[in-house]
Parts: structure tokens; C-alpha cells; sequence
């Protein structure tokens, strides 16, 4: 045993005293420069708000009655021919369209790219060479992970996965949804995560814990539950803002590509 | 002023409504404060402080990107312990670093190959080593107690959050956790007087 140290503990239990000391020493050397990890930080927290506001996509009131006029094999037929004509080369996927700021996309994603749809606006991504389409309804925010894997903060996002294409998860607060090859929607809210799917097959999971859903079948992952419920319903469930986004999306490329043709998007 | 008070743990009034609003200063006070505690909690998994110091740099990211969903004050540094050790048991495959391996290691050999910092503060390194001995000897509970209230320096009632246990038995458990340290160390003839006077 080395010599004594002298510690001021204010008359506290010697025990807790030295576990305090170890502690506060082992915090203190944890950190091989406080000033390179702040500065590190700076360096990150810049590159976020970079990232950030480069894919908020400004707020666009939707029409209610255009998705009675779509079905889900239009929407997969679409979404498809828009993979085809804008492949992606990126590593990870690709802003297909952002509301009301059509000149901003296509635009790349990266690895842990942050895409928000702040205080309005929708917006359109493809993932993994078009193989996952991703319609982000409006005041919503996620993450890419990866090329297969998106992680939904909050608000709601309708999805388009090739089948037999490979899997596909969206990861929330209170539990995750793997899907093979399917069209389903998932909504994060303060009170949980719902899932809605209109085909294929979804398997939603707390954990250990879950189970999988077809179409007339709903899902809801309540804060805290332990296991997901599910419960019937009425078909379809393909939401109107994701149907008139890809009207929009549609719109934008066709002029783009075919300036004479003037597309038009029903409006009430 | 602001940058001196954060390095000391104290922040200013207005820190956490700022930060919720976005402003990145806030946030770099919030990052000054408790950056030291989070490394170090997050070292108690890992073991490397390479690993530490980025699971850190990514909870206090996350932090920043869910700032809307703040709570309160007490809740964000709650969560940022809670988000960095979720983070590390997955990163190290839920499997626990003997402390007093890890102390007992000199300067420049650290897993990761960077240059350790030469500890400092008032314990030698034998006393350091016999109490890491201590703290591995622990249960899992009293070891997760012992970490929240004396590494994250959290208040009781935080831990009695995180550990769904209620307030009294916190207090329980951890003066039971110091007894068995106690116990530990004059097993080995260590007199606690010796190193705390």
C-alpha cells in the first residue's frame, strides 16, 4: 500500500469517499483530450446542421380526394418506372423528390444522412438501387442507418419494397418492422408506433417479442409495451398524401424529361 | 464565463431551453459539461477509451437530433447515459471489462493502441487496483448503482427511474453495495482510514 492521501470528506462514509475518488479518476482519464473532443463535437454538430438543411423540404397542403383515383399496383408500377429512370449510383440511396423543391433532388444519401420534413412537405427517397422506395409524409424526420435500414424519429412514411428483393427494416423508439417485399406505412407519434401494411407480409417486434401482419391486419407498439398489438382493418389503407406526392413526383420528371407534355396533377 | 462554469458541471439558467431551441451553443455547454462523465461511463463498458469517446460523440449527436422531444433538464441527462450504455453493451456484445485489469494497465499499452492518460487525484495504484478489485467482485445490480450514482453522478431519484426501483431501496442497496466494498478491501487488509482521512 502506497502512502496515505490526505481527502477532505466532509465526515462522509470512507467507503462511498473512495469509490467517489475512483471514480471522479477514472472519469478524468477516460478522456484522452478534452479539447480534441470538443472540437471533434464542433466539428460533427456543423456537419449536422449542414446535412440537415440541405433536406428540409418546406410544407405543401395535400388534396384528400386524389387517392381515391390510385390503387397499390399503380403506386408499385410507378415507383418503379422513377427507380428505373434516375438509378442511383450512390452507396446508399437518393432524394427522388422533395416537395416544392423539386431542384434540390435527386440528391445523395449518405450513411446516417438525416433527412426532416419540418414544418411541412413530403418528400420521396429511394434506398439501396431504387430497391426500397420511401414516401415521408410531412413533420416527420428519420435516419438512414444503411442501405436497408432507416430509423423513423417521428411522424410517418409509406413504403414500396421490390419483392424477393431482400429485407428492409424501419427501426422506431418503441420497437422495429422487418419486411421481405411488401407496401406498408408506419407512423411514430408520442403515444407509439402504428403500422399499416396493403401487401405482402410485415413482421413487427418489441424485442423478442412480435409477430407478423397481412393486409387487413394493423399493428400498434404502444410506449413502453412489451409486445406489439395487432388488430383488424379496413382495406385499403394506402394514404392519400403519399399517393399525390408520387403524383407530384411524376409530374416533376415527366416535364423534366418531356417539356411539351405538360403533366397535370388533379387538384379539388 | 458560460464555457469555464460548464467544464465546472454547472450550467448557466436558460442552458436547456436554448438547446431545445436549437441554439448549437447550448449544446456545446451541454457537450462541455458532461462529456467527462459520459467517456468515462461509457470506458466502464468498452474498456477502450477510443470506443468511449465515440459512443459519447454519438449519444450527445443523438441528443441534438431529438432535441424537440426534450422533457426537462434532469431528463436529458438521464437519457444521456442511459442511450451511451445501450450503446456500448452492444458495441462490446454485452460482455463486462474487469476495472482492475484495465487500471492496472500502464501508459501506451491501451487496447486501442492511443497513449493513456497518467492518472490523477488522490489514490495511489495500489489503492486504485484493490478498489476496481472491489467494484468487479460486485453483483449486477449493485454494480449498475454504483456506476449511476458515482460515475454518472446521478441523483437517487434518476437511478430509482432507470433501475425501475423505487427510491428507498436505492438508498438501500447502494449503502449495502459500500458495505460489501468495505468488506472487500479489508479482506485484503486495506483500512479504508488509509486512504480516506
Amino acid at each position: 500500500m502506497t502512502a496515505p492521501h490526505r481527502t477532505d470528506n466532509g465526515g462522509a462514509d470512507p467507503a462511498e469517499q473512495a469509490v467517489r475518488d475512483f471514480a471522479r479518476e477514472w472519469n478524468a482519464g477516460s478522456v484522452r483530450s478534452s479539447e480534441d473532443f470538443l472540437a471533434e463535437f464542433d466539428r460533427r454538430l456543423e456537419a449536422e446542421a449542414t446535412q440537415t438543411a440541405a433536406v428540409v423540404v418546406p410544407v405543401s397542403a395535400a388534396p384528400r380526394w386524389w387517392w381515391a383515383l390510385a390503387s397499390a399496383a399503380v403506386l408499385l408500377v410507378a415507383a418503379g418506372l422513377a427507380g428505373t429512370l434516375f438509378r442511383s449510383s450512390a452507396p446508399v440511396g437518393r432524394i427522388q423528390f422533395a416537395e416544392d423543391r423539386p431542384s434540390a433532388a435527386p440528391a445523395d444519401l449518405a450513411r446516417g444522412a438525416r433527412v426532416e420534413t419540418g414544418g411541412g412537405g413530403r418528400t420521396f427517397l429511394a434506398l439501396d438501387d431504387d430497391r426500397i422506395g420511401i414516401f415521408v409524409a410531412d413533420n416527420s424526420a428519420l435516419e438512414v442507418v444503411d442501405r436497408q435500414t432507416v430509423r423513423l424519429e417521428r411522424g410517418e412514411v409509406w413504403t414500396v419494397v421490390r419483392p424477393n428483393s431482400g429485407d428492409f427494416e424501419v427501426l422506431t423508439a418503441h420497437g422495429k418492422v422487418e419486411v421481405h417485399g411488401t407496401t406498408f406505412g408506419v407512423r411514430v407519434d408520442a403515444r407509439g408506433t402504428d403500422v399499416r401494411i396493403a401487401s405482402g407480409v410485415v413482421a413487427v417486434g418489441v424485442g423478442e417479442q412480435g409477430g407478423k401482419m397481412t393486409p387487413g391486419t394493423g399493428a400498434r407498439i404502444v410506449v413502453d409495451a412489451t409486445a406489439p398489438e395487432f388488430f383488424a382493418v379496413e382495406q385499403p389503407v394506402t394514404p392519400d398524401w403519399a399517393m399525390d406526392l408520387l403524383a407530384r413526383a411524376q409530374k416533376h420528371y415527366t416535364s423534366l424529361y418531356f417539356p411539351s407534355a405538360n403533366p397535370t396533377v388533379p387538384r379539388e | 464565463l458560460e464555457l469555464q462554469d460548464a467544464a465546472d458541471g454547472h450550467l448557466p439558467p436558460g442552458t436547456f431551453e436554448r438547446f431545445r431551441a436549437g441554439d448549437g451553443e447550448a449544446m456545446r455547454l451541454l457537450v462541455r459539461a458532461y462529456h467527462v462523465r459520459l467517456v468515462g461511463f461509457a470506458r466502464l463498458f468498452t474498456g477502450s477509451r477510443e470506443t468511449a469517446e465515440e459512443i459519447a460523440q454519438e449519444t450527445f449527436l443523438a441528443l441534438y437530433r431529438q432535441r424537440g422531444q426534450v422533457r426537462d433538464a434532469e431528463a436529458v441527462v438521464s437519457w444521456l447515459f442511459t442511450t451511451a450504455k445501450r450503446k456500448a453493451m452492444r458495441e462490446m456484445g454485452h460482455r463486462r471489462h474487469q476495472l482492475e485489469e484495465l487500471v492496472a494497465e500502464p501508459a501506451g499499452l491501451e487496447r486501442d493502441g492511443a497513449a493513456a492518460p497518467q492518472p490523477v487525484g488522490v489514490l495511489g495504484s495500489e489503492q486504485r487496483r484493490l478498489i476496481a478489485r472491489a467494484l468487479d467482485q460486485l453483483g449486477e445490480t449493485d454494480r449498475a448503482l454504483v456506476e449511476l450514482r458515482y460515475f454518472a453522478e446521478l441523483p437517487l431519484h434518476a437511478i430509482s427511474e432507470q433501475l425501475h426501483m423505487p427510491m428507498g431501496s436505492v438508498g438501500v442497496k447502494l449503502r449495502r453495495a459500500l458495505d460489501k466494498i468495505r468488506r472487500t478491501l479489508e479482506d485484503q487488509g486495506i483500512r479504508l482510514g488509509d486512504i480516506v482521512q
